[in-house]
């Protein structure tokens, strides 16, 4: 008689099932929860060198109203100014800015590369 | 043979004879039919083919006079009739027509004075014809009166919350009402506003003047074009941006300045800050309360302060003076202590932040760990806020969903005139910003530097 969990196949199906659960459990948890590498741009509205945060408005498409994220900026992200290597120091309220990041699950964003872009006046412009 | 009957049976009961039942039957009959005809014919008299579909709605009252919308289908002119108290016929009155909205001025009233009104069809000879809409308002207190304050935002659920809290603010009897923005949820769609903001309202709308200012749902049709569309709004605001969108009136001992905080940074800085300026200046000494969405002081988990407004604004709001900022967008109510140059200062001394976001859509959770920047908090229940304000002295309530308070608070004349009438002298040029993670209030110092 083959009482079920008994078997020795059995439990050796079982024991590929729940791996095989497991894997899959494991692969979607990555793909929900790994980071989103975005890109953003818009205007620089706050910079904290103490804490390496800043924060950026930026023009929702739908719209056209301004809306702001915040991020970490770690010390391995490469920032430049009108094509220049630069700090964050450097940055300054009301640049415009170009930023690369991974946005993660908990919404955070971690950035990867700042490029700022400072313009000219236009002519005519008080 | 047997027969079929029922009389030639002795064994079945009698039943009714059937002339009997027929009769009874018609009469039942007769009557029924009478009485539907007698109903329709009575409902047919009566049913208006004409009927408001929005307002009436009062709006820009002043010492000496109101204004009143409505929308009626069919679009015909409407007589507006206005009595005084004791009855007598106010002849100043204008009419407008903006497309399907109506609009009517009425002028040369005297202050703090309450008043009639009926809309009804016909010329004004037909003084018996129902009116299709009726109220009251009660004209404004000349300076420097006293007057109560409503506040509220992000209201525009459409859902029992929202139409139960607005039972409970309307028992408040306040004599104007301000809101901080999302007046219609999801995106301010022109066919939410009936079901969810002037069927909720309508009591307050017919007798209290309502002035909103624009908050990001709101800006999702159009940049807020259906709400200009409903609103008749003072044309006081910056050059360079829409009308109505940033704007200020007087009421009574108070300066009231809306501004549309959805804007980006260089906007608020070029053309808002100076209007901003002057406008404040201007106030000379009545309080100075601005309203718009984005809050400034705030611990919301969803929403941090508003960086821009802080940048473009706050400088100006501290050198003029302004003593409270009203603010929505994070769905939960604060108060901060009152702040200067983004510091804790004495009372009198500084702007005292209100967020008053809870005013009907769902809550916001707020962060785990306290700012030391907020008073008082409370993100667990509906709430909206009423504020005595009177010349030397505003009493601020939070009330909730049952009507009870739920913080209270007095603010006192603002110190920050010096003796002899003139302004403080600027706040130090650096403004200083809460840093992310430092709760102590004195935050990083960010070099505020001149634009290219």
């Amino acid at each position: 008689m083959d009482a079920i969990g008994t078997n020795g196949a059995d439990r050796k199906r079982k024991k590929i099932f729940w791996l095989i659960a497991g894997v899959a459990v494991l692969a979607a948890t990555f793909f929900v929860l790994r980071p989103d590498v975005r890109s953003v741009k818009g205007t620089v509205v706050r910079v904290d060198p103490a804490t390496r945060r800043a924060t950026l408005e930026i023009v929702d498409p739908r719209g056209g109203n301004a809306f702001e994220i915040t991020g970490s900026i770690p010390p391995e992200c490469e920032i430049l100014i009108d094509e220049q290597k630069a700090s964050l120091e450097d940055i300054r309220i009301g640049d415009f800015a170009r930023v690369k990041g991974r946005l993660y699950w908990d919404k955070s964003v971690i950035a990867q590369r700042v490029r700022v872009e400072r313009t000219k006046p236009a002519s005519g412009r008080s | 043979m047997q027969t079929h009957s029922d009389h030639s049976s002795a064994d079945a009961p009698m039943p009714l004879p059937p002339k009997r039942r027929s009769l009874g039957l018609a009469v039942g009959l007769l009557i029924a039919v009478a009485a539907i005809a007698a109903a329709l014919l009575t409902n047919r008299r009566s049913t208006p083919s004409i009927a408001l579909t929005t307002g009436p709605m009062v709006q820009q009252v002043t010492s000496e006079g109101f204004l009143l919308t409505w929308r009626v289908a069919p679009a015909e002119p409407l007589t507006l009739r206005v009595v005084s108290a004791n009855g007598d016929a106010i002849g100043d009155i204008r009419v407008d027509r903006e497309q399907d909205r109506w609009s009517a001025t009425v002028s040369g009233l005297q202050p703090e004075t309450r008043y009639r009104y009926s809309l009804t069809r016909g010329d004004a000879t037909q003084a018996n014809e129902q009116p299709l809409g009726r109220g009251s308002t009660r004209t404004a207190p000349a300076a420097p009166g006293s007057f109560k304050l409503l506040a509220f935002g992000d209201s525009g659920s459409g859902d029992t919350v929202q139409y139960s809290l607005a039972k409970v603010m309307a028992a408040q009897s306040p004599d104007l009402i301000v809101h901080t923005g999302d007046l219609i949820y999801p995106d301010g769609a022109r066919g939410d506003y009936a079901s969810k903001f002037f069927r909720p309202y309508a009591a307050m709308l017919a007798t209290v003047p309502f002035y909103p200012s624009v908050g990001n749902h709101d800006y999702q049709t159009e940049a807020a074009a259906p709400m200009f569309e409903e609103f008749v709004l003072p044309r006081n605001g910056p050059k360079g941006q829409t009308p109505e969108r940033h704007y200020w009136f007087d009421y009574g001992c108070a300066r009231f300045i809306s501004i549309d905080t959805d804007l980006g940074l260089h906007d608020l800085q070029d053309q808002v800050a100076p209007w901003l300026d002057e406008t404040l200046t201007a106030a000379g000494d009545l309080w100075k309360i601005c309203f718009f969405h984005h809050p400034v002081v705030t611990n919301g988990k969803t929403y941090e302060p508003t960086f821009r407004v802080i940048q473009s604004l706050v400088p100006v709001m501290e050198r003029r003076g302004v003593a409270l900022v009203l603010n929505g967008h994070n769905h939960m109510y604060e108060r901060s202590h009152p702040i200067r140059g983004g510091a804790i200062v004495p009372a009198g001394e500084g702007i005292v932040y209100v967020v008053t976001g809870a005013g009907g859509d769902e809550l916001y959770a707020e962060r785990t760990e306290a700012s030391p920047l907020i008073a008082f908090h409370d993100a667990r229940q509906h709430s909206f806020t009423v504020i005595d304000v009177a010349p030397g002295a505003m009493h601020l309530q939070q009330i909730n969903d049952q009507g009870r308070p739920i913080d209270e608070y007095d603010l006192r004349s603002h110190g920050l005139t010096a003796p002899g009438g003139a302004t403080a002298p600027p706040p130090p040029p650096a403004a200083v910003l809460p840093a992310e993670g430092d709760r102590s209030g004195r935050g990083e110092r960010v070099p505020r530097e001149a634009r290219p």
